[in-house]
């Protein structure tokens, strides 16, 4: 499962770094999926975790590290989402961020830290400081994750659906494993206490892996359509304003081609086209002419 | 000479979302207090694709007969930007005409001038064009999606 949604959010960032080049408001999200991203790979899913470990003192820096960036993956996630809600940002909006000094301090607190160890913290959940380490990390997801399903209400039965719905199980498997740090730290069910918490990991990832797959198919049925319609017709009239020496500078065409969505591409294109038909007093051929016009009717449809 | 940013100024002007070439210049109008009138000139144009005059009661844009209604709407935003930056009173070096300069050439049969070619204020309102083009384009609203752009 790990794997799985390691993959997703390599394909969510490769896929979507040209807009963020281009749009502002994609950044966040874009940021979350690489904090997502991170955090797998601090976990040990590509390169084993004593490797990792090793290289920061081998006594489980990761595990706080994954922590971190798990969170602020889910902050940059929320901080997107109120974007698409249009929350303002109140106080509670940097409250989960609260948490990561609690975290550092009780982690720094947690004796006998080495080995390094996937089960560190079942391990040691007998110490208060885990389990302040661990508490206070899931409350903060928890509330973090639940501020977004409150948020995407409105959307929940539009495209954001799969959200929603990982987003429950995400909750879910936090709700777990706060059960389970306070009945095996202040009660003697250690046994049930222990049969909860082992729900954490397949909840956690396999709501993460929907909410990303779902959020990987929107964004490809969104931009699929989008690169066959305008694609072929930005290239060509890229070529054709580096060929006739449109532009002051030869890097402008490209640089409107990155910089721009590609139907503003294309109108940009078409403009400076104009313009230099109209400043050289020339026309072009009656082909060029007539694929322009073209392009120019399909822009119009699409307004 | 601090240009202020264009999707800014184009925010204040239009807010956020989109909008039509109609409340522009309605919109404009309030800001110059003078009615805007916009001409199509069935003239000789030439090189020209657009010019702006302003009269004590009243600012004319005159733009030629275009087949392509995008670019013939790029060049009233054109103008209409220079109407907006005006408003502004930020001191320019621009590329216009001055009134002495007007005054002195009123019986003329044509004038030709040249500015420093790349001025500073064309590519203001050429990029103040640009950005409404982008909000007169857009269908319902021109905030980008964060997770599907």
């Amino acid at each position: 499962m790990k794997l799985l949604l390691f993959a997703l959010l390599s394909a969510l960032c490769l896929l979507r770094i040209p807009s963020v080049a281009k749009v502002t408001e994609s950044r966040a999200s874009w940021l979350a999926s690489m904090f997502g991203l991170t955090a797998l790979y601090i976990l040990g899913t590509v390169t084993p975790l004593e490797v990792i470990d090793s290289y920061l003192g081998g006594i489980n820096v990761t595990n706080l590290l994954q922590a971190i960036f798990a969170l602020l993956a889910i902050f940059f996630f929320n901080d997107s989402v109120r974007r698409l809600a249009n929350v303002p940002v109140r106080w509670t909006y940097y409250a989960p961020l609260l948490s990561i000094p609690i975290m550092i301090v009780s982690f720094a607190l947690i004796e006998d830290k080495a080995p390094t160890a996937a089960d560190f913290i079942d391990s040691r959940m007998d110490q208060l400081a885990t389990a302040t380490y661990s508490g206070t990390y899931m409350l903060a997801l928890l509330f973090t994750v639940l501020r977004i399903i409150y948020m995407l209400r409105h959307k929940a039965r539009g495209p954001y659906a799969t959200f929603s719905a990982g987003l429950l199980v995400v909750a879910a498997a936090c709700s777990c494993h706060i059960t389970y740090v306070v009945l095996f730290h202040f009660s003697p069910w250690d046994a049930f206490a222990q049969a909860i918490g082992s729900w954490f990991d397949r909840l956690f990832y396999l709501g993460l892996s929907v909410t990303a797959a779902g959020w990987l198919i929107l964004f490809l049925s969104k931009q699929l359509p989008k690169l066959r319609l305008w694609m072929i017709d930005a290239l060509w009239l890229t070529a054709l304003r580096i060929r006739i020496n449109a532009d002051q500078s030869r890097v402008s065409p490209a640089w409107d081609l990155f910089n721009e969505t590609l139907e503003n591409g294309v109108y940009k294109s078409l403009i400076v086209l104009h313009n230099y038909q109209r400043g050289n007093m020339t026309m072009f051929p009656e082909s060029v002419q007539g694929r322009i016009s073209q392009i120019e009717a399909k822009l119009d449809a699409q307004t | 000479m601090a240009l202020p940013p264009v999707p800014e100024k184009v925010r204040e002007l239009c807010g956020d979302g989109t909008t039509s070439m109609k409340e522009v210049i309605d919109r404009l109008t309030v800001i110059c207090e003078k009615p805007i009138n916009l001409i199509e000139y069935k003239e000789s144009w030439g090189a020209l694709t657009a010019f702006k005059a302003e009269f004590e009661d009243r600012i004319n844009v005159y733009f030629p007969p275009q087949k392509s209604r995008h670019y013939k709407l790029h060049c009233i935003y054109h103008e209409l930007g220079h109407i907006y930056l005006e408003s502004f009173r930020i001191p320019l070096a621009l590329p216009d005409l001055s009134e002495e300069m007007l005054r002195e050439t009123a019986d003329a049969i044509s004038v030709t001038c040249r500015s420093v070619p790349n001025h500073p204020v064309e590519r203001w309102v050429e990029d103040f064009a640009f950005e409404m083009s982008k909000k007169t384009r857009a269908r319902s609203s021109s905030d980008p999606d964060p997770f599907l752009s």
